[in-house]
Order: C-alpha cells, then structure tokens, then sequence
C-alpha cells in the first residue's frame, strides 16, 4: 500500500512540473505577457469576490431568518433549487438591458450564480441538525433566538461551508461567462472573448490556463482555510 | 406524612396516531430518590423519559412537578442522551459551561464538576478526540454544572462496552454522592438496575404498563456480587424473561 | 402518499404567492413593465413564439448527445484510472482541466471548429465528462474491501468482476454522476448556445430576443430552462434511481 501512495505522489508531482513548465514556456515564447494581464487577472478577480462576498452575507443572512421555521424551509426547497437549475449567464442579456453594460451587471450575475447554491445548502443544513442537539439547548433553558444561533448555525456549519465552496467555483463560472457577454475592457472573460475577434489562438489558450488556475487556486486555498479553523478542529471532517 | 413527592405521573396514556405505546402508567417518585424505569428494548421506556423531559406530552394524563404540570423541557431537569448529544464546537470545557448562567464564576464551577467526572486533563480538548466513556461523563458533567434538582438518563451508558459500563456505574455513583440528586434512568440492563437504583419499576412490552416494581435496599456501598444484589436481580429478571418470552 | 403530499403544498403556495405578487406589482405600475413583464405577459409572448418548440427540441437534443458521450467518456476513463496505475497522472489533469468554466471553452472551439452544433456539443461533452470521471472515481474507491475479497475468491474475471460486482456497488454514484451530469451540461448548453448558436436553441432565444429587447421572452427563456431542467430531473432521473438504488436499499427515498 505504500508503496502506490509513493508512486502516486512521484507522478502527481511530474505532472504538475510538466503542467508548469509547459505553461511558462508558452506564455514566455508566444509574448502573450505584458503587464496589462495583471489588470485584467485583478479586474476579474476583483468583480468575483466581491459578487461572492454579497452572495455569502446575504445568502446566509436571509436562511437564517428564513429557515428558522420548518415549513418555509420546505417551501423554500423546490424554489431555490428551481433557481439554480437556471444557467446564470441567462440572466446577463436581461441584466445588460437593465443595468447596462457596467461593473454591476457582472457583479450581479456573479451574486446570482452564487447566492442560490448558498442559500440551498444552508437551509439544507438548518434542516438536518441532530434533534438531540437542539432538545439539549432546551433542557439548557436556552431562549428559541439562543438555540438558533448557539445551536442551529453551528451545528450546520459543515454544510454551510459546502455551499461557500459551490459557491466560490459557480461565481468564477458566472464570472467568466458574464465578462464573455458584457464586459468592454478588462477581464479574463473579455479577453478570451476577444482573442477570438482577433484569431489570437495563443492567447486565448493562454488565458483559458490562467482561468483554470485561479479557479482552482480560489478553490482550494479560500476554504481550506476555513476549514482547518473549524470543523476540521471540531473533527467534522 | 414525610417525604415528598415531587414527580408525580397520572394515568400516562401515549399514542402515534393508533399506536398506543403507553398504556396507563402510573409513578411517583419521592426527592432524592434513584429510580430505574427497566424494560425491554422499544418498550416505551425512552418516550416515558422524554415525557418526563417536556420534549413530548403525553395523549392523556399529566405529569407535574412539584405540582406544577408539565408543558416543555426545563432547567429543573437534567437530561442526559444516550448518543451524548454533545456540542461538537465547545470543547468539553465549553461543554460543561452551557448550562451555568452566571457568567462570574462558570468556569471555577465547570472545572469543579469536570474533575469531580475525572476528565481535568482533558478541559480544553474538543469531543471527537474523547472515548464513548469520556464523552458521557462530559455529558453527565454538563448536566450536573447547573444544579438541576433532577437528573433524566436515558440508557446512558448503551453505547459502551460492558467493563466500561460497569466502571461507569461506579462512577456515577460516586459522582452522585452529596449531590442529593433526583434521579430517573432508563435501561433495558437488570444488573445496571439492580446496581443503581433505590427503586426499580419494571416495564412491560409495548404499549407499556408498569408490571412490577421493587424496593432495593441495601446498606453501605454496592457490590455486583452481593446475596442480597443477585437475589433482587433474580427476581426481577424473572419478571422480565416472562415479558420478553425468555425460558428460564 | 400522505406526506408527499404535504411536502408539496408550502412551495406551491410561496411560489402562487410571489408570481401573484409579481403580477400585481406589474398591473399596478409599480415596476416597469418593458424591463419587468409580468407573469402573464411572459406566459403569452412564449406561446406567440410558434418555433418555441424547435428552440427547445434543439437544446434538449444536444444535451442528450453531449451526456451521453460525456458519461460514458468518464465511465471509461475512470475505470482506466482505477485499473491500471500508469493512469494516475491523468487524475491530476482532469482535476486541473476540471477548474475551467465549461463557457470558457466555446470560443476555442468557436475559432477552431465554427459556430454551431459541433461546437455546442463539444462543450457538452466536455462538462458531461468531469463530474462522471470523479463519481465514478470516488465510487470504485469506496467499494466495501470484502465485496472485492469476495469475487476474488470465485475467481471472477476482470469484465465479470466489473459487470457484477463493482458496477451494482458503485450505483449510487453511478446515478449521482448522471445527475450532476444532466444538471451541468445544460446550464452550459444553454450558455454555449448563447454565443454559438445560429438558429436554434433556448440559449440562443435567449440572446436574440436582447436584439428586439423582448424582455418577455428573455425571462420567458431563463423560466423555461429552469422547468424543463426539473422536469428533466423528475421524469427521468428520479425514476431511473427509483429502479436500482432505492430498490436495493442502498439510498433512502428522498
């Protein structure tokens, strides 16, 4: 047995110095790096967190006013996840009409990316906490406002942070797709998009790498920060 | 006219819909007193407890405390799980804290209760790292920390093994003396009820009814071994294999 | 019966509700009704649209095909990866690839292949792909140890061991893998065909109706890709679980 996690850790490990090595080669011969790549990675990074942000605070603030009783979570079910079937680049010709073409129609497809998947996934948590836990908080004299957020919001944590990560990897989707169709300048999106205007074959390839980068990256490195403070610590893992 | 009765339960009636699970149970249980509710597996004895606990009410009847009837669960009852129901958050520390309202001197008090159960060294380490043992005495620590004047146990120690529930039963014992506690406990065990309790009321199969109950008297410390303790077992497991069809 | 019942009746009601709410609010005036249609003005508008039909055919059309070969692309290559250990490399690719937008791909392929089906589908297949590889993935690796001791024992060979042991306890990942499949390659579909399209497809609906501003049939689009999505998901999915996993116990009925 360890003899394969050896031999798997060796080939993970070529694999990713030959991803690396190929992508440095590429972008350097093919000149596709000015400076200007940084505005477009900080533009479209900046318009994702901050959709992502608004999803997060609001996605989770109205579940829990919304989910402390047992039927509006049942109401609420099917129509939240009615509203994450629906692609959200759908949303960005309606938006460009309304809100034009600015910074805040792709800042709100990337909010509606998000906030469904986060608002599922924590009501979905409010609804499977240990009825044990929440008896205990009642033997403990804890008020209904108490037991929801010493109890109910901790003990659905795990879930809560499995809506944070869907959320994170549908806002860099949103993202992408919304700067496609509404962007002018500036974003990773806008310039795949445009790369194709110009026949830049390389530069789109290039882009494309940078975004499967920054989508992992945001991917691992934003939760498993969180993670390792919380249910990793609480052994909820 | 010298002991009071402060748990009094009239003619429990419980029903799911047609199922009647508890049928006309009658108890009363003096202050101070251990009494253990025994009976098979799925009887009813936990949906007593959890009555007694205010988490359910019963069909019919009425259970009142200290002549108070009861509606909801409460600070006067004490309640420990048999799956510990501990919060995974709190450290066990934290744990024990939960119930102490004034905020001055809860941690003191929660360490005191903490090494009164033997688990000092383990104050600020979270659940999941703690054995089934552990854990029920965090559990049964949490619930002494705010003094409630009783204790409900529902098969406590079920989960463990059965060295470990024998040493458990000492412990809570032990832990227990002094305390002054009202205590009501559920098990499906005779030897845990004959070994604990002052009174042992013995339950039938569902829909539960009360077919006999015993007095266990015994002086000085208990032992596992004792004449008087395998008598007592004796005949109690001797009501219980009839209700359960065991031949003898 | 009763409960399933009962779980139906509160979302009907909020969702009855917030459509009347929304149509109030249109008839009265308070919202602006060019950029806002109500409900009913929504409902009208896509009957009007007599090609409607054509648009939704399409894009369930490509959806079909791109999961189709999608699944079975996945299935394939995960057994490859389970099975043989010169193929561990390729987990770590896919993991890479796998962060990658499916939308991001179109203009690629829209340079490489042009615009149309082909390029639509080939989206498709690509997000059909990542969530069957890693669910079947997963699966294989999660099999009860002694299931495997055991057809090893009576000496199964590869295909039987696969056939009738592996596959039957993989299942449930096997019909999760085709949900999260059908759920994603649609929205992505639709997506693609917003950019790539040239004549039929919700997408494309969609993205057209922006040129006359009928913002009727823009909501009209992201409605009707939401209902037919769940009736994708109930109709089918749930019955093909309902057949195996449910059957043999080894999920419970939602």
């Amino acid at each position: 047995m360890g003899n394969e996690a050896a031999f798997m850790k060796k080939q993970r490990v070529i694999v990713i110095a030959v991803l690396i090595i190929v992508f440095i080669i590429y972008s350097i011969y093919y000149n596709t790096y000015s400076p200007k790549i940084l505005v477009h990675i900080l533009k479209s990074l900046s318009r994702m967190l901050l959709g992502y942000i608004f999803a997060v605070i609001f996605g989770i603030l109205i579940s829990v006013l919304v989910g402390i009783n047992k039927y509006i979570r049942m109401a609420c079910n099917p129509i939240i996840s009615f509203f994450m079937s629906i692609p959200t680049i759908t949303w960005v010709p309606i938006l460009l009409i309304i809100t034009g073409i600015t910074e805040k129609t792709i800042i709100i497809a990337v909010f509606l990316g998000s906030f469904f998947a986060i608002m599922y996934n924590t009501l979905d948590g409010m609804n499977n906490v240990d009825q044990n836990l929440i008896r205990m908080g009642k033997v403990l004299g804890y008020n209904n406002f108490q037991i929801l957020y010493k109890i109910v919001i901790p003990a659905s944590f795990v879930q809560i942070l499995t809506g944070l990560k869907l959320g994170i990897a549908y806002s860099w989707r949103a993202l992408v797709g919304a700067e496609m169709l509404g962007a002018t300048q500036y974003g990773l999106g806008y310039l795949i998009f445009a790369s194709r205007k110009f026949y830049d074959l390389n530069r789109m390839i290039s882009t494309l790498l940078i975004i499967a980068f920054f989508g992992y990256l945001l991917n691992r490195l934003l939760i498993i920060i969180i993670e390792e403070n919380t249910i990793v610590r609480w052994g909820l893992k | 006219m010298g002991v009071e009765m402060i748990i009094e339960c009239r003619d429990i009636i419980k029903k799911y819909d047609e199922l009647i699970v508890i049928n006309k149970v009658n108890l009363s249980v003096k202050k101070g007193e251990f009494v253990v509710i025994l009976g098979p597996s799925g009887c009813g004895k936990s949906t007593f407890l959890f009555m007694l606990a205010g988490f359910e009410r019963p069909s019919k009847g009425k259970i009142y405390i200290h002549g108070k009837e009861v509606k909801k669960p409460g600070r006067d009852r004490g309640f420990v799980f048999q799956e510990y129901a501990l919060f995974p958050w709190r450290t066990v520390l934290g744990n024990v804290m939960s119930g102490i309202k004034e905020k001055k001197h809860r941690r003191e008090i929660a360490m005191e209760f903490i090494e009164r159960v033997g688990l000092t060294e383990f104050a600020n380490v979270y659940p999941h790292k703690l054995s089934g043992g552990m854990k029920q005495r965090v559990s049964i620590a949490r619930a002494l920390a705010y003094n409630p004047e009783i204790l409900l146990m529902d098969e406590p120690f079920g989960a463990l093994d059965a060295q470990n529930r024998k040493l458990m039963q000492q412990e809570l014992l032990k832990v227990l003396r002094e305390l002054n506690k009202t205590i009501v406990f559920v098990t499906h065990s005779v030897i845990e009820a004959v070994y604990l309790a002052d009174r042992v009321i013995v339950m039938s199969k569902r829909p539960a009814k009360i077919i006999y109950e015993s007095e266990i008297i015994f002086k000085g410390d208990r032992s596992y071994t004792s004449g008087k303790y395998l008598e007592y077992r004796k005949e109690i497991l001797h009501y219980l294999n009839y209700e359960t069809g065991v031949k003898e | 019966m009763r409960d399933r019942i009962l779980k139906v009746i509160p979302p009907i009601i909020l969702g009855l509700t917030l459509l009347y709410i929304w149509q109030q609010l249109g008839e009265r005036d308070l919202i602006n009704t060019a950029l806002f249609p109500t409900p009913k003005q929504i409902f009208y508008s896509l009957l009007d649209t007599d090609i409607i039909f054509k648009h939704i055919y399409s894009s369930l059309l490509r959806l079909v095909i791109s999961v189709a070969i999608g699944y079975v692309l996945g299935f394939t290559i995960a057994i490859l990866i389970s099975n043989f250990k010169s193929m561990f490399f390729l987990e770590d690719i896919s993991s890479f690839f796998m962060s990658i937008p499916g939308i991001s791909w179109a203009p690629l392929f829209i340079m490489t292949i042009g615009f149309g089906d082909k390029t639509i589908i080939a989206v498709g297949i690509i997000t059909a792909f990542f969530p069957v590889l890693y669910n079947v993935l997963y699966g294989l690796r999660e099999i009860d140890k002694n299931l495997i001791n055991i057809s090893k024992i009576i000496e199964y060979s590869f295909l039987e061991e696969l056939t009738m042991v592996k596959l039957p306890a993989i299942m449930n990942y096997l019909t999760i893998a085709l949900k999260l499949s059908f759920a994603r390659t649609w929205r992505t579909i639709i997506a693609v065909e917003m950019i790539a399209a040239t004549m039929y497809g919700l997408g494309y609906m969609i993205f057209d109706a922006r040129e006359l501003f009928n913002s009727s049939i823009m909501f009209g689009g992201i409605f009707l890709s939401g209902v037919i999505y769940y009736l994708i998901e109930s109709l089918i999915i749930k019955n093909i679980e309902l057949f195996t996993v449910v059957k043999w116990g080894m999920r419970q009925h939602s």
